[in-house]
C-alpha cells in the first residue's frame, strides 16, 4: 500500500508544472556553471623544465604583497573598484582626491611614480598585443602587470596601505585582510605541480575532483529550487479543495506525509544524479585516454554525501512550514536561509562549518579537502537528522490539524455553506 | 477463526449511529445544540434550512470536526477513535473536489489507495464504481473538465469504493439531472440494505423516494425525528387547493402557508396549508413531504419557545 501511494505521489509530482520548472532551471544553471571549467591540461603529467606550471595561491608574504599591489594598481588605473556588499558585485569609483591618496601610498611601496608605472605598463601591453595579434593564449602566458616592489618593503607597511585602501573603497573589497591574505598568487614549481597531479590521479581519480566542483554549484541551486517543489506539493490539497476529503480517508498521517516526502526527495534527487552522471562521463573518458583510472562511481558518492542531505532538509523544512501555516511562508524563509548561507561564506573552498551550502569552488586540492572531510560528514549527518525531525514534526502537525478540523494557527476555516 | 466470527457478530448487531447530547461550537456560535439521534440501518434523511447544522453534524460523524460536548458512537465505536471510524465510513463532502489534472479513473484510484485497497482489488473496483455512477465511458476526462454533475457522481463513487458500513453523503443529488438523480437514488437504496446511509438534502423528492426515517434540523436543534409517514401526519387534512383571483393572493399569503401557485391568466390555483378550511371554495387534497416540511418550519418560527414540540 505504501509502495502504491509512493508511486502515485511520484506521478503527481511528475505532472506538476513546478517540477518541470525545477528540472529546466537546474539543468540550465548547472550546465551554465560547469561549462567553463578548464581541466583537460591537468590530465597530462607535468615534465621537468616546463616553461610554466600554472598558478596557485600562496601564503608567502612577498607573493601576497605582490598580488595586492598589482590589484590596487590595476583598479586605480581604471578607477573601477570591485566590492561585494551582501555578496553582490558593486562597482565603486573614487574621486580625484581619494585616488591621489592611494597613488601616493603606492608610490611609497614601489618607489616609482604612479604615472610612470602606468606608462610602462601601457607600453608593455601594447607590445604584447602587437606580437600576439590578439591571441588569448599568449596573453595568459605573459606576466600580468609590472609593479616593482621596494626591496625593503615590510609586510606591516603593506598592511597599512591595504587598510587605507579598504577604508576608502569600502568593506567587502579586495583590500580586506581576510580577502587579500588568501589571494597571493604565485607560479607553481615543478614539485607543486607534480603533487597536484598525483592528488588528482590517485586521491581524486579525476572524477572526484570534478564531482566536488559539480556539487559546489549544485548545492547552491539545491538549497533554493526544492523549496518550490515542496511548497507546491503541500499546498496541492488545499488548492484542489480536496484537503478535507483526503483527511477523511483511512490512511495514516505518517504514511501520507512520509510517502509524499519521500516521493519529493526521490523526484528531486534522481535528475541531479543523472546530471552528475552525464557530466562525469567526459572526464572518465578523457582520463581513460590519458591512461588514468577514473572513479566511475564518484557521481553517486559525492551526490549522496553532498547534495542529498541538502535536498532532504530543504524539503523537510518546506513541508513543515507549509503544513503548519498553509501559506507560502516557507518560500521567503527558506530563500533567506539559502542566500544567507551562500553569502556568509568567507571562502569558496572548504570551511564547511554547519553551513547549509557547503562550497568547494576548486578543481582538485584533495589534500585540503581530506583535512576538512570530518567536518563535512558531521555537517551532512546533522542535516539528515534534522530532515528526519522536520518530517516527524510535519506528521504531528498534519495529525493535529486532522483532529482539530481546522488550521493549526489563525482563524477557523471558512465553512462552505 | 472463532474469534473473527464473534467479532463480526458484534458488528452486525451494532449497525447504528448513536448521538447523545452532541454540541458543536464555532467560537461563540452554537452550530449544534445538544443533538440526540439514533440512526439505524438503511437510508436516513437529514433535512433543514441553510445553516441548520447538517454539514456540521456530518463532519463530526466523519471525524473531520471534533465535537464540543456529548457522545457519538458509530457502530459502537466512539468517534474519538478516528482511525477506526475512517476505515468504516465513506464521506462525500458538500463541495466535492479533487486534483484538477487527474482523470476520473486516476482520482478514484488515488482515493482508493488512501483507503488502503490493495492493487488487485482496485483494478476490479475502480471500473466497477465508475460503471455504477455512469462515468466509465468518460473515465479519462480530467476532473477540472468535468461538469458539476459529473463531479458529484465521481464523489459518490469515491464514498462507496472501499465498501464502508457507514456512508455519509452531504447533498449528493444537488446539481444532478433528473435521470442521474433517479439512478443515484436507486444506487443508494441498493447499497443501504446492509449499511447506514446518512444523506442530507434540500430536495424533498429524494426523501420521499428513498428514506424511511428522517430528521429535521433547525438552528442546530432536532425539531423532528421519525418516519416519513409521521411527518406527513402532521399536515394530514390540512392541505387545500383553491382557485383565487390575483387580487386575493397577497392577502392569502399573509394568513396561510402557501406552498404552490399556478397562474392561469387572471386566476391562480394555490396550494394552502391551514388548520381548517381556509376558503369556502377550497378543496382538501393529499399532503406531500414538502407541505409537511413547510408546515413544520412555519410552526417553529411561530412558537420558538416550544423547543422540540413536534418531536415524534
Ligand atoms: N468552520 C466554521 N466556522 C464558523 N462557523 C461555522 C463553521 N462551519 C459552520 N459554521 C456555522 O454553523 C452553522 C451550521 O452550518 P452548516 O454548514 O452545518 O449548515 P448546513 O445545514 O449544512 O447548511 P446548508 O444547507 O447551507 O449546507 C452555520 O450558521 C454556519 O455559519
Ligand atoms: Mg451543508
Amino acid at each position: 500500500m505504501i509502495g502504491a501511494l509512493f508511486l502515485k505521489e511520484c506521478r503527481k509530482i511528475a505532472k506538476s508544472l513546478v517540477y518541470y520548472v525545477y528540472l529546466v532551471a537546474f539543468v540550465l544553471f548547472i550546465t551554465g556553471q560547469m561549462s567553463d571549467v578548464e581541466w583537460v591540461d591537468q590530465l597530462s603529467e607535468p615534465q621537468p623544465g616546463q616553461e610554466s606550471y600554472g598558478y596557485g595561491y600562496s601564503n608567502d608574504e612577498r607573493m601576497i604583497m605582490q598580488s595586492g599591489m598589482e590589484t590596487l594598481f590595476q583598479e586605480l588605473l581604471s578607477n573601477r573598484f570591485a566590492t561585494y556588499p551582501f555578496g553582490f558585485y558593486k562597482e565603486v569609483t573614487l574621486n580625484e582626491e581619494e585616488q591621489e591618496v592611494l597613488k601616493r601610498a603606492m608610490q611609497q611601496c614601489t618607489g616609482m611614480e604612479f604615472e610612470q608605472m602606468a606608462e610602462e605598463n601601457t607600453a608593455y601591453w601594447m607590445e604584447i598585443w602587437m606580437e600576439a595579434e590578439g591571441s588569448a593564449a599568449e596573453f595568459s602566458e605573459a606576466e600580468m602587470w609590472h609593479v616593482p616592489l621596494r626591496e625593503d618593503l615590510t609586510y606591516e607597511e603593506f598592511e597599512q596601505v591595504m587598510e587605507k585602501a579598504c577604508e576608502i573603497v569600502g568593506s567587502r573589497s579586495y583590500y580586506e585582510k581576510s580577502s587579500y591574505e588568501k589571494r597571493g598568487i604565485a607560479a607553481l614549481t615543478y614539485e607543486d605541480a607534480l603533487e597536484h597531479y598525483r592528488e588528482l590521479c590517485e586521491d581524486d581519480k579525476v572524477s572526484g575532483a570534478q564531482m566536488r566542483l559539480f556539487c559546489d554549484y549544485a548545492c547552491i541551486f539545491l538549497a533554493v529550487l526544492p523549496i518550490f517543489v515542496g511548497v507546491s506539493a503541500c499546498l496541492k490539497d488545499k488548492r484542489a479543495k480536496a484537503a478535507e476529503l483526503i483527511r477523511s480517508r483511512s490512511v495514516s498521517g505518517a504514511a501520507l506525509i512520509g510517502c509524499r516526502y519521500l516521493a519529493n526527495v526521490v523526484m528531486c534527487f534522481v535528475p541531479v544524479l543523472l546530471c552528475a552522471l552525464l557530466m562525469q562521463m567526459p572526464y572518465v573518458y578523457a582520463a581513460g585516454q590519458a591512461g588514468i583510472e577514473a572513479d566511475a562511481l564518484a557521481f553517486v558518492k559525492y551526490s549522496c554525501l553532498w547534495l542529498l542531505p541538502v535536498i532532504m532538509v530543504v524539503l523537510g523544512a518546506a513541508f513543515l512550514l507549509t503544513e503548519a501555516t498553509e501559506t507560502i511562508l516557507a518560500i521567503p524563509v527558506l530563500l533567506a536561509w539559502a542566500f544567507g548561507s551562500v553569502l556568509s561564506a568567507a571562502t569558496l573552498t572548504g570551511n564547511f562549518g554547519w553551513k547549509l551550502v557547503t562550497r568547494w569552488n576548486t578543481f582538485g586540492s584533495y589534500g585540503r579537502y581530506a583535512e576538512e572531510l570530518g567536518q563535512l560528514y558531521r555537517n551532512k549527518g546533522m542535516y539528515m537528522a534534522l530532515a528526519v525531525i522536520l518530517v516527524l514534526l510535519t506528521v504531528a502537525v498534519y495529525e493535529k490539524k486532522r483532529r482539530k478540523g481546522e488550521m493549526l494557527y489563525g482563524k477557523l476555516r471558512k465553512n462552505n455553506s | 477463526m472463532l474469534f473473527k466470527e464473534k467479532e463480526r457478530e458484534i458488528h452486525v448487531m451494532e449497525t447504528q449511529i448513536q448521538i447523545k447530547g452532541l454540541c458543536k461550537n464555532f467560537g461563540k456560535k452554537q452550530a449544534l445544540k445538544s443533538v440526540d439521534l439514533t440512526i439505524g440501518q438503511g437510508m436516513f434523511g437529514l433535512l433543514g434550512p441553510n445553516g441548520a447544522g447538517k454539514t456540521t453534524l456530518m463532519r463530526v460523524l466523519a471525524t473531520l470536526l471534533p465535537k464540543s460536548a456529548g457522545e457519538v458512537r458509530v457502530c459502537g465505536v466512539p468517534v474519538e477513535q478516528a482511525a477506526e471510524i475512517r476505515k468504516m465510513t465513506g464521506y462525500l463532502p458538500q463541495d466535492f473536489s479533487m486534483y484538477g489534472n487527474m482523470s476520473a479513473y486516476e482520482a478514484l484510484d488515488y482515493l482508493a489507495v488512501l483507503s488502503g485497497i490493495p492493487k488487485a482489488e482496485r483494478r476490479k473496483k475502480v471500473p466497477e464504481m465508475l460503471e455504477k455512477v455512469n462515468l466509465l465511458d468518460q473515465k479519462n476526462i480530467r476532473v477540472k473538465a468535468m461538469s458539476g454533475g459529473m463531479k458529484r457522481r465521481l464523489g459518490i463513487a469515491q464514498a462507496i469504493i472501499h465498501d464502508p458500513r457507514v456512508i455519509i453523503v452531504d447533498e449528493p443529488t444537488a446539481g444532478l439531472d433528473p435521470e442521474e438523480r433517479v439512478r443515484f437514488r436507486n444506487l443508494l437504496c441498493e447499497i443501504a440494505r446492509e449499511r447506514i446511509v446518512l444523506l442530507s438534502t434540500h430536495i424533498v423528492g429524494d426523501i420521499e423516494a428513498t428514506c424511511e426515517e428522517i430528521a429535521v434540523l433547525n438552528q442546530g436543534e432536532v425539531v423532528f425525528r421519525g418516519t416519513v409517514e409521521s411527518l406527513l401526519k402532521l399536515v394530514e387534512s390540512k392541505v387545500y387547493s383553491a382557485e383565487v383571483s390575483a387580487r386575493e393572493l397577497d392577502g392569502l399569503k399573509e394568513r396561510f402557508i402557501v406552498t404552490g401557485i399556478l397562474n392561469k391568466g387572471s386566476t391562480a390555483t394555490v396550494r394552502i396549508i391551514a388548520e381548517s378550511m381556509p376558503l369556502a371554495e377550497a378543496k382538501s387534497c393529499s399532503a406531500d413531504v414538502e407541505d409537511a416540511y413547510m408546515f413544520l418550519m412555519h410552526s417553529i418560527s411561530a412558537m420558538p419557545v416550544q423547543k422540540g414540540g413536534e418531536q415524534a
